[in-house]
């Protein structure tokens, strides 16, 4: 169980500043997730942590302590790699005793461990094996057996479940999930999959161009998004994005003839009044198809599609496709009015991208 | 369910048999090689190796059975041979492997300069044998050799490498070592170069020391390739002539003549060609022997990957 | 209704590892077919027979009535849009798009080709790319430029495998969005291999389950939540996907294991004699959650929680086996609380544990 504290942390590679300026506080026994597409400084925030890679400036503390000099092997850190990274020599047995053996420990101690660690994961047929023999989801379940064998002070994981195919996949993240809650180890996981992230974390680290966007939690992020990014980054299908127009008593949808009220959405006064372009984000669960005594939107549907429990329908404003919800079930190509969940309106600066609320200043 | 039509049918087949056509038409010129510049020798000497024949007085050919080869075996000086040849291919593959891979470890890291010293290193490999031979030779003369010089410069005495049979073992073992172990670097560098750097990672993680990292990852990993490369300089020094024939001419006396020498011998100077024959299969037997089971063990040792 | 495409009785093996075994399936003209299946199920392998890149061990593929098993792939005009298929670095995007309209097969006049091109690209709003070279287009892109090849020789019918890789989850999206747009143009008949239930429901008319080399249920989503075959089906359908839970009879009742719930028979309608042992399937969402201590409640501990953003999903531990059950936002509940829950009657299912099949039939029509 360990604290860790990034301060001010910048990360460099000659002209290229893979991190810039991030600052950041895990606290004990946290799930904390690095979120961002390719690039933006996750995983290279997570080397730097570990000890694999040296930080240009700013400091990296250990429960207070400063540990930018200690190598990886010096910090009590224990980490799973994308690629799996068991030895292929060794059968599994081997692989999750080696950060015992390298260190000395006593026999009698590691076999207690060994059973330990066999027994949360259920590894008992699989220790004869070699890593080449087991699916890559059963590989990675070796290497995170591996990691916690040591009783680490930090567990640190690097896009660990991307490689796996999609049906381990989702095992694999709901036993992670337990798995962190019942050890109650100091987590740091490093994903581009904003799923993992929000089913796992306690608190989610958004990051874009070496960038930290917010720090919030899953909840959090997806009902605040502080920016247009974080908003269509979090949530799968996307948030929609449409621009808005102020007309009189109202905000206009792009150039449609659909306009937002106080009187029919709820919309609130100080978006109506704000002077600055504004754009409005809603997730397709928050717009709805209606029946025509409701207030709404006659909009043509461009099309209704999936077969599912919920149907996902498409419309067009201002050229900007976009997606609602229908939970009704009702036969293909019917119309009805599109109707957005007042609770749902996100309300975004047109020009910055970031999201403005009642409380900011317009 | 209906069953393919005629026409259908007849026409998968052209197409099959078309293709194998093809196939045969590209492999012919090679397996025309193999057959008359392997096959033929190869049994044309299994069939002197059971006759008393020379190559030079064709007519006087007579059957012995297996009279060659049991004159061959109960030769005590062909036995001294067979010692010599051992202790040499022992020390080469011994000293080869030991150096090549230390001097791989050190090349694993890119450094500075380090494709210039790659390349000095690969040099001594490109010289044929023959070369080396005499290159060694002159730099171990006895009087004048740079070798000798160098030791009385500091105060050792001279030593002649050539002219006694234990010196004259390692003075072509040197040299031999000296020829080969760039191929052993070779191999070396490229297999440990060829573990993921992920493998370098989880390791440091798990708290392993450089030498812990080494013996217990870096060498179990490239085990195969390393392997394979011994194999290589076994069998190699076990067929090692030019490099006797040009340092040594098998002397002092006949102390470092090696098997393949004394067939060679034996063939063209003597021109025993059924005796030459019935020793060349002998070799052949021990060397065969020898990678079946050393192959047999790296299928084992692969198999984990 | 049409039939587009009808396979039967395919057979594959590749060097001792059965591919196909025995497979048959209809698809019908202007509908999209999801093929559904894990890894390994066959869906590729299915894929490639029905476009004749691999020759079947046995059985017969038809398109459009027509009997095609011996017929090269390129005579059977269908289109194929694989991850595999990659486009033409020599050529650009407007070329790699024409590729197969200039092919001696298809051979059409130049005039024709940059119309039908332009158009093409148009469906698919790539019209700004066609003289970019291939290297410098983004994944999306090139996935358009891919369908976009597929479209322009306006084929019978479409093959898709669905990207695999999870980097590709937008594109994945991006897939489904772009054939939603060419289907409503042109009503294409589609036959689309995926692993992903959601990528299966976002766009097709029909699934079809396969697993093992055989499909194991052809329907609507609607039929086959009412009707589901067996276990396989009830493991690829649903987001959380069927529940199992071990159970027995006792006193010509069926309990499941560790709990005093009682199920009578008339509650799975008609059930076939059961050999061994059984498992109680339920769909996660008629599963009632309920208070430990409630009436008639099987005992279960709360084993992980998952946040999905608008609500949250639980894994349910109990003796019979587990479940996952997606929860409304306000139901707070934490991993180790202790929760009950019911098996509501006339809404489950009795599995045969050994075959997987479903051996209750319920009498409201829905067995």
């Amino acid at each position: 169980m360990a604290e860790i504290e990034l301060r001010k942390l910048t990360i460099e590679f000659g002209a290229f500043k893979a991190v810039d300026d991030v600052s950041l506080t895990v606290k004990n026994g946290e799930f904390v997730v690095y979120l961002g597409p390719s690039g933006c400084g996750k995983t290279t925030t997570l080397r730097c942590i570990a000890g694999l890679t040296r930080a240009t400036s700013g400091d990296v503390l250990f429960d207070g302590q400063r540990v930018n000099d200690l190598t990886a092997s010096q910090r009590n850190i224990a980490m799973v790699f994308q690629f799996v990274s068991l030895y292929p020599h060794m059968t599994i047995r081997e692989n999750i005793v080696f950060p015992l053996k390298a260190r000395g420990v006593p026999s009698a101690e590691i076999t207690r461990k060994l059973d330990w660690v066999t027994g949360i994961f259920k590894l008992g047929d699989e220790l004869r094996r070699y890593p080449s023999a087991l699916p890559p989801g059963a590989r990675q379940k070796v290497a995170l057996a591996r990691a916690l064998i040591r009783d680490p002070a930090v567990l640190l994981l690097d896009e660990p479940l991307s490689a796996i195919d999609e049906q381990f996949r989702e095992e694999m993240r709901w036993e992670l999930g337990h798995l962190q809650r019942q050890l109650g180890v100091t987590t740091i996981y490093v994903t581009h999959d904003q799923r993992e992230a929000m089913s796992l974390a306690d608190r989610i680290v958004l990051m874009n161009n070496g960038n930290i966007v917010q720090v919030s939690t899953p909840n959090d992020m997806f009902f605040e998004p502080v920016d247009i990014f974080a908003g269509q980054f979090i949530g799968s299908p996307s948030m929609n994005l449409i621009e808005l127009a102020p007309v009189v008593g109202g905000l206009r949808l792009g150039t449609s003839n659909a306009v937002l009220t106080p009187q029919n959405h709820a919309v609130p006064e100080w978006a109506v009044a704000s002077r600055r372009p504004l754009r409005l984000g809603i997730r397709p669960h928050n717009v709805h198809l209606v029946d025509s005594d409701i207030p709404g939107f006659d909009i043509p549907v461009d099309s209704v599609f999936g077969i599912g429990r919920e149907k996902f329908f498409t419309f067009t404003i201002a050229d900007t496709i976009c997606q609602g919800v229908d939970q009704r079930s009702r036969p293909d190509g019917t119309s009805g009015k599109v109707r957005f969940d007042p609770a749902g309106l996100l309300f975004f600066d047109a020009e910055t991208g970031r999201r403005v609320t009642g409380e900011t200043v317009l | 369910m209906t069953n393919p039509s005629h026409a259908e049918h007849q026409m998968q087949m052209k197409r099959q048999s078309s293709g194998r056509l093809m196939i045969f038409g590209f492999l012919s010129p090679s397996l025309v090689i193999l057959l008359f510049m392997v096959l033929y020798p190869f049994l044309s000497l299994v069939y002197y190796s059971f006759y008393n024949f020379s190559a030079l007085r064709q007519g006087a050919m007579k059957p012995v059975g297996l009279g060659n080869y049991r004159f061959l075996l109960s030769d005590t000086q062909l036995w001294e041979r067979f010692i010599f040849t051992g202790k040499f291919v022992f020390i080469c593959v011994a000293l080869q492997m030991l150096i090549g891979i230390f001097v791989g470890y050190q090349l694993q890291k890119n450094f500075r300069g380090r494709d210039v010293v790659f390349t000095l290193l690969m040099m001594p490999m490109m010289l044929s044998p023959i070369v080396v031979g005499f290159l060694w030779r002159y730099m171990l003369n006895s009087e004048w050799g740079i070798v000798n010089f160098l030791l009385s410069s500091v105060g050792l005495p001279k030593i002649d490498w050539l002219g006694q049979a234990n010196a004259a073992l390692w003075a072509a073992a040197a040299a031999d070592t000296w020829m080969w172990t760039p191929f052993i670097i070779l191999l070396a560098t490229a297999a440990f170069r060829g573990i993921p750097e992920t493998i370098h990672e989880a390791a440091e993680v798990d708290g392993a020391s450089p030498a812990y990292k080494f013996f217990r990852i870096t060498l179990p990993i490239s085990a195969p390739v390393l392997f394979i490369a011994l194999i290589l300089r076994l069998i190699d020094s076990f067929k090692q002539y030019d490099l006797f024939i040009a340092l040594t001419g098998g002397g002092p006396g006949s102390s470092t003549e090696t098997v393949s020498f004394a067939v060679a011998k034996t063939a063209f100077s003597y021109f025993y060609t059924g005796e030459a024959s019935a020793l060349a299969v002998i070799l052949l037997v021990i060397i065969i022997g020898l990678s079946m089971i050393l192959v047999r063990h790296l299928t084992h040792i692969s198999q984990r990957f | 209704m049409t039939v587009m495409l009808h396979l039967k009785g395919l057979k594959k093996t590749y060097s001792g590892k059965p591919a196909l075994r025995g497979l048959n399936l209809e698809v019908r003209e202007n509908e999209i077919l999801a093929l559904l299946g894990p890894t390994g199920a066959g869906k590729s392998s299915t894929l490639l027979a029905t476009a004749g890149l691999v020759k079947l061990d046995a059985g017969r593929v038809h398109l459009a009535g027509t009997d095609v098993t011996g017929a090269e792939p390129a005579s059977r005009d269908l289109a194929i849009v694989f991850e595999g298929f990659n486009l033409l670095p020599v050529l650009n995007v407007r070329d790699n798009i024409a590729f197969a309209l200039r092919s001696p097969a298809f051979r059409e006049d130049e005039a024709e080709i940059a119309r039908r091109v332009g158009h093409t690209a148009e469906l698919l709003r790539i019209s700004h790319l066609l003289d970019r070279d291939v290297e410098t287009l983004s994944g999306g892109e090139r996935q358009r430029v891919a369908i976009a090849r597929a479209l322009v020789r306006r084929p019978r019918m479409f093959l898709l495998d669905e990207p695999l890789s999870a980097l590709d989850l937008k594109l994945r999206e991006g897939l489904r969005a772009e054939l939603r747009h060419i289907y409503r143009q042109q009503h294409s008949t589609m036959l689309y291999a995926t692993h992903d239930y959601h990528g299966a429901i976002a766009i097709a008319h029909r699934i079809a389950v396969i697993d093992g080399g055989v499909i194991h249920q052809t329907g609507t989503i609607d039929e086959i939540f009412a009707r589901p075959a067996d276990m396989t089906v009830g493991r690829l359908i649903g987001s959380p996907s069927m529940a199992f839970l071990r159970g027995h009879v006792t006193e010509g009742a069926v309990s499941i294991e560790g709990s005093p719930q009682k199920i009578s028979p008339e509650s799975f309608g008609r059930v076939e004699a059961a050999g061994g042992e059984l498992v109680v399937g339920a769909w996660p969402e008629d599963i009632e959650l309920v208070s430990p201590e409630a009436e008639g409640a099987n005992a279960g501990t709360v084993y992980a929680v998952d946040n999905r953003g608008l609500d949250r999903a639980v894994q349910v531990n109990c003796a019979a086996g587990s479940f996952r059950k997606v929860i409304p936002r306000e139901l707070d509940l934490r991993q180790d609380d202790r929760v009950g829950f019911r098996l509501p009657p006339g809404k489950i299912f009795l599995f045969d544990a050994a075959t997987g099949r479903r051996i209750s039939q319920l009498e409201d029509g829905r067995g």
